[in-house]
């Protein structure tokens, strides 16, 4: 289990620095990895807290409402769109794709990335001491 | 009228598949016969449903897209509704019950992977009117958000002309000139979206909460032909059936009458 979510939290920050690459070549593939970025940090989080994690998007986002909180399920939302017009073209847009608010979604999908990331290191850090501290 | 039957069929598969045909690939694919075929496709080119050219041995049909086409799509597209997932069936039929009162919306065509397989990951509408903006999309956004929570499916909306390229592009699930009917069980149905989104968004989550369920209790009740003079004669028939004790339990049960008003 913890391979596993050590796995899905470095695709998550490799794809967030693909999304970073690509912020000024192409919005399109920018926003296709932002989103999956972000999706793979929750997917990590649920990994790590040994949540079982839903195969629909949907109650992925859901469930991170529950567990990260609305904002997480907002962000989600917003980046799913984000990645829809950027793959289908003329999807959803009550998020418009262009590179302001992708900038923007970067900056708070790359604080959320590092949020999860700490939560688990902390975690585990913890678990190591009292672990420790009980074979002392 | 003689022949109906043939005629119907060709209708269905000509507004289907909308390029012209030879007669012969219609009468195969149709599985009509012949006699009858040709007496139906002639009497429909008589009465201009239909125009035929010769091409070699061959004839070629093809199908007059005019409102008269348009109306025989629109009863084929209400009997397609009618045989969608139960799900995507409800979700639909609440979206477009949900944007009733949009005077800018002309049509919603129902379109994209789930109308190819039983299994769908999201539902696409195209908001059909004149010079759609996208702040007007993003003003559908409540109805939206409040369904694909309570539902759980995904919704992408996209906007379109209303023209007839884009309302053959899926099933079309509502046109501006439907009548609102007076239904009981619809209005409370959707009174209950609105309290169950604002408990899964926890916002004044208890009295969220118990409104939804009684919502939903007297949704239950109509269902069932019980008219329920006091909330808690609602409440107590409904409880005999269901026991709703947190938000999961409230989204499932939920669905589960939704797919029934809706059906």
């Amino acid at each position: 289990m913890e391979k596993k979510y050590l796995n899905e939290l470095k695709f998550a920050e490799e794809f967030l620095e693909a999304a970073k690459r690509n912020l000024e070549s192409s919005l399109r593939t920018s926003a296709n990895r932002l989103y999956f970025a972000v999706e793979k940090a929750v997917i990590s989080y649920f990994y790590f807290k040994n949540i079982k994690i839903p195969k629909n998007h949907q109650k992925l986002w859901e469930l991170s409402a529950e567990h990260l909180g609305e904002e997480c399920y907002q962000l989600l939302r917003r980046l799913y769109d984000l990645r829809m017009q950027a793959d289908y073209g003329l999807t959803s847009v009550f998020t418009d794709l262009n590179q302001e608010i992708l900038k923007e979604n970067l900056a708070k999908a790359e604080f959320f990335i590092n949020k999860v990331k700490e939560n688990e290191l902390d975690s585990a850090r913890g678990k190591r001491m009292k672990e420790e501290s009980k074979a002392e | 009228m003689k022949y109906q039957k043939s005629m119907m069929k060709i209708m269905e598969h000509l507004l289907f598949d909308r390029r012209e045909r030879l007669i012969e690939e219609i009468i195969a694919e149709t599985k009509t016969g012949r006699t009858s075929a040709f007496s139906a496709i002639n009497w429909m080119e008589e009465a201009g449903i239909v125009k035929i050219r010769k091409s070699g041995k061959g004839r070629l049909v093809r199908l007059v897209l005019d409102n008269h086409a348009l109306r025989f799509k629109y009863y084929l597209d209400s009997i397609r509704l009618k045989n969608l997932n139960p799900l995507a069936r409800a979700t639909a039929e609440i979206f477009a019950e949900s944007t009733l009162n949009e005077q800018k919306i002309k049509a919603i065509v129902l379109f994209g992977s789930i109308l190819k397989n039983e299994k769908f990951n999201d539902l696409d509408f195209l908001i059909l009117g004149d010079s759609l903006t996208n702040n007007f999309l993003k003003s559908l956004n409540g109805a939206r958000e409040k369904i694909e929570r309570v539902f759980g499916v995904i919704i992408n909306m996209h906007k379109g002309e209303f023209n007839l390229e884009n309302i053959f592009r899926g099933i079309c699930i509502y046109r501006a000139s439907e009548l609102k009917t007076e239904d009981k069980a619809k209005t409370q149905y959707l009174e209950f979206l609105d309290w169950a989104y604002r408990a899964i968004k926890k916002q004044d989550y208890e009295t969220a909460f118990n409104n939804a369920i009684l919502n939903l209790s007297y949704v239950y009740s109509y269902l069932n032909e019980f008219i329920p003079e006091t909330k808690s004669d609602a409440l107590l028939f409904f409880n005999k059936k269901y026991k709703i004790k947190n938000i999961n339990q409230l989204k499932k049960v939920g669905v589960e009458i939704g797919k029934e008003v809706f059906k």
